[in-house]
């Protein structure tokens, strides 16, 4: 995929060299099975890697230290990184992309002097948005913030946070004025988890895994500097936190998976007669064809928000393909393991959707179901903002 | 209509004339009378250029390329036109290939004034006419079935095979060949088997032979496998936004039915695939325009995902419409006739499936 031609071309051979003097043939093998703490110190490390080379942050204006590149120029590092099989860089992905975004564009000039450089130097952050009554229906959330002099009590509880047991600050949302309307009583805080009050509790997850936490808090105390915009005005700062990554997430993992998929095709061509099976080919074929169909969605995505033409609930609809494509992949990928893929086995840190442990894989792409705005809210939203259908009511 | 056309504009043009004329109509009306809508529009369609669209200038047409056709197909699937815009279209890039300048100037000029229309088969059909040289005329033996186009197409493109096993194609006046229509249960088409016998042919009616004859062959699998993929993509666009029309309109328990969540969440899955099928269509038929031969992988897999959406689509429209979708009055059933057709018509599903599948294994299945 050349996503805006000939301009590009240096840039990804300067990637493409970068890449295969920098990426660790074995990080796949020695990621399998790790402890979390491997982990961490593993993503620690790739991270300053990628921000010594200017990799980390593209994305960023240069005036806070990031590469100040387009998004075609993004585009094109995300591209090359999926091809190169290099680690996902998920410890600091909401840090770079979440809160640096809600704070270029909404945060004070203390908020950004404090936290865009430490995010360089490793400061980590989650995001405190749901909570167990409040999921698809985010802004009904019940987290309790009340105002005393200068700073904010905060009760609630906060769950499905990824990578909260290893972030040192967290995007908060809470409510500040439970009489008014649900979308205009929430405001924004900057969190310090290490605060009093805040427990963090990991959830072990359907793989295993502990990628997810509960965040418990019980009379903690937030200074009123660190709210993000302004009181009740949380809603609006919120939807740029949510458009952060503008599509290169799924570039990224779309591309990760045409790479993963030529491997699954190239093996089974070899192997196992898969290619015999009348029904199986043409399975094959189709999550191919569901593949290429994704990737020239995101290629248009792309083209037209870098032209400034974002079509509304276009990113739903990438979102409900790729979530499509990630199920079929990673089911034809279980059918083709066999017997011999229902064995359990250590599990990848860092993969996509698609690191060849095939029942992991297949259990985690629901995660890209459901998160993020689930396959149902996406459906709303394609419903109702792009064909104009009449607005679910709601309480 | 001359030099680079912005694509946006033509297809708003061209959308906007096809409304205007109330070609949806004429093509219910023909159906109903058991006849294509060949007749009625064809006269507008010579007079717009589009005949002409894709002939180089000296041969009175406007030198356009892939893309622009591309644009024309869609908003022709969108009114359920007549298959003979697809043949013919498909027959001038067959000349632009492989037939000689006097070919060339037989043909091309009569196409873009509208004088006829040209009947095309099924491009993935082996030959089953036989043809022996003698002399100066070739003569041609067989039947051959699933030819697309209109009733009064006066030329026929025929793959034939030559007595020492050898393939070529042929053109072929209509006169003198026994054609049998087969109506098909898409009312707004029909298919065509043609049978020679002993029928004389001048030999400077012979197209091609030897190698072009592949050449030509995938030709035409590419253009008729776009083609209708267009095709299915316009249709499947014009029955959706019928559909939600119809659901913002029709009332039960109280408000419109496109207020239920349950059917909302299926439109939504159908915008999806249709904003998905289009975008992978655009992306070839860009890639065609600009010279670049699109793969055959590329193709069957643009055709075959083009046709299912469209079938997906079409069949729901039905289902959305209620009671009033069973009926031959509303024209919901003609979308689906035509997905069905469309789907059956240059390569079944699988068969394209199964083709993607050896250039998966060779890795040649995507540039």
């Amino acid at each position: 995929m050349r996503t805006d031609g000939a301009d590009h071309a240096a840039l990804r051979e300067d990637v493409r060299r970068w890449l295969a003097q920098n990426v660790d043939p074995q990080w796949r093998a020695r990621m399998t099975g790790a402890t979390q703490q491997a982990f961490v110190s593993f993503q620690k490390s790739w991270f300053r890697n990628l921000a010594g080379a200017g990799f980390a942050v593209p994305h960023w204006p240069t005036q806070w230290g990031g590469g100040g590149r387009s998004l075609g120029e993004q585009a094109v590092i995300y591209e090359e990184f999926a091809r190169a099989g290099a680690p996902r860089l998920t410890l600091q992905f909401v840090s770079l992309y979440h809160t640096a975004m809600t704070l270029l564009e909404w945060g004070s000039e203390a908020q950004k002097q404090r936290h865009l450089p430490a995010i360089l130097n490793g400061e980590l952050w989650c995001q405190g948005f749901s909570e167990p009554d409040a999921g698809s229906d985010l802004a009904s959330l019940r987290t309790r913030a009340q105002r005393e002099g200068e700073r904010y009590i905060v009760n609630g509880q906060k769950i499905w946070s990824t990578l909260g047991q290893c972030a040192d600050f967290c995007l908060l949302l809470a409510r500040t004025d439970p009489q008014a309307p649900k979308h205009r009583g929430i405001t924004f805080f900057l969190l310090d988890l290490k605060s009093k009050g805040v427990d963090i509790r990991p959830i072990k997850q359907i793989t295993g895994d502990e990628e997810f936490c509960e965040i418990f808090l019980t009379d903690v105390e937030i200074p009123v500097e660190n709210i993000v915009g302004s009181e009740n005005g949380g809603w609006q700062v919120a939807q740029t936190t949510l458009a952060a990554e503008r599509g290169l997430t799924i570039l990224e993992l779309s591309e990760r998976m045409r790479v993963a998929l030529d491997q699954t095709i190239a093996e089974a061509a070899r192997a196992d007669g898969a290619f015999e099976d009348d029904e199986l080919r043409r399975a094959i074929v189709d999550v191919h064809i569901r593949l290429e169909v994704l990737r020239a969605l995101v290629r248009k995505m792309m083209a037209d928000a870098g032209a400034g033409r974002e079509t509304p609930g276009a990113p739903s609809i990438v979102k409900l393909h790729y979530a499509r494509v990630a199920r079929q992949f990673t089911d034809l990928g279980v059918r083709l393991a066999g017997l011999e893929g229902q064995l359990l086995e250590p599990i990848l840190l860092g993969g996509g959707y698609e690191t060849g442990n095939w029942m992991c894989d297949y259990f985690d792409s629901y995660q890209y179901n459901i998160a993020g705005g689930s396959n149902e809210i996406q459906r709303n939203i394609v419903s109702e903002r792009v064909l104009g259908m009449p607005r679910e009511k709601s309480a | 209509m001359t030099g680079q056309l912005d694509r946006r504009e033509l297809r708003e043009q061209v959308a906007d004339i096809l409304a205007r004329e109330n070609a949806i109509s004429t093509v219910k009306s023909a159906a109903g009378r058991g006849e294509d809508s060949h007749a009625a529009l064809w006269p507008l369609f010579a007079g717009l250029g589009w005949l002409g669209l894709t002939a180089p200038e000296r041969f009175d047409g406007l030198g356009q390329g892939f893309s622009h056709l591309a644009v024309l197909y869609r908003e022709m699937g969108a009114v359920l036109a007549p298959g003979s815009f697809l043949s013919t279209i498909a027959f001038v890039d067959a000349l632009s290939l492989a037939g000689t300048e006097a070919q060339q100037r037989e043909f091309l000029p009569g196409i873009a004034a509208g004088d006829f229309s040209v009947l095309l088969q099924t491009p993935e059909a082996a030959p089953t006419i036989s043809a022996r040289v003698k002399g100066k005329k070739i003569h041609l033996d067989g039947e051959a079935r699933f030819f697309f186009g209109s009733i009064g197409a006066r030329y026929a493109l025929l793959p034939v095979t030559f007595d020492a096993g050898a393939s070529g194609y042929v053109i072929v006046d209509t006169d003198g060949v026994a054609i049998r229509q087969e109506a098909c249960w898409d009312p707004t088409r029909s298919l065509f088997a043609l049978r020679c016998t002993d029928r004389e042919i001048p030999t400077e009616r012979l197209l091609c032979e030897g190698a072009v004859v592949t050449a030509l062959r995938s030709r035409l699998l590419s253009h008729v496998g776009l083609g209708l993929a267009c095709d299915s993509v316009g249709g499947a666009s014009a029955i959706l936004a019928a559909t939600l029309e119809y659901m913002g309109l029709r009332r039960q328990f109280g408000r419109p039915i496109a207020s239920f969540q349950a059917l909302k969440h299926r439109c939504a899955d159908h915008k999806a695939d249709l904003d998905g099928a289009a975008a992978f269509l655009d992306g070839i038929c860009d890639a065609v325009a600009l010279g670049n031969e699109a793969l055959p992988a590329q193709i069957s897999a643009v055709k075959q995902h083009a046709c299912a959406v469209y079938k997906g689509i079409a069949e729901d429209a039905i289902q959305l419409h209620g009671g009033i979708g069973f009926t031959w009055e509303h024209p919901c059933h003609l979308f689906l006739k035509r997905a069905r057709l469309n789907e059956m018509l240059c390569g079944t599903a699988n068969w394209h499936r199964d083709a993607i599948a050896a250039a998966l294994i060779k890795g040649d299945a995507r540039s």
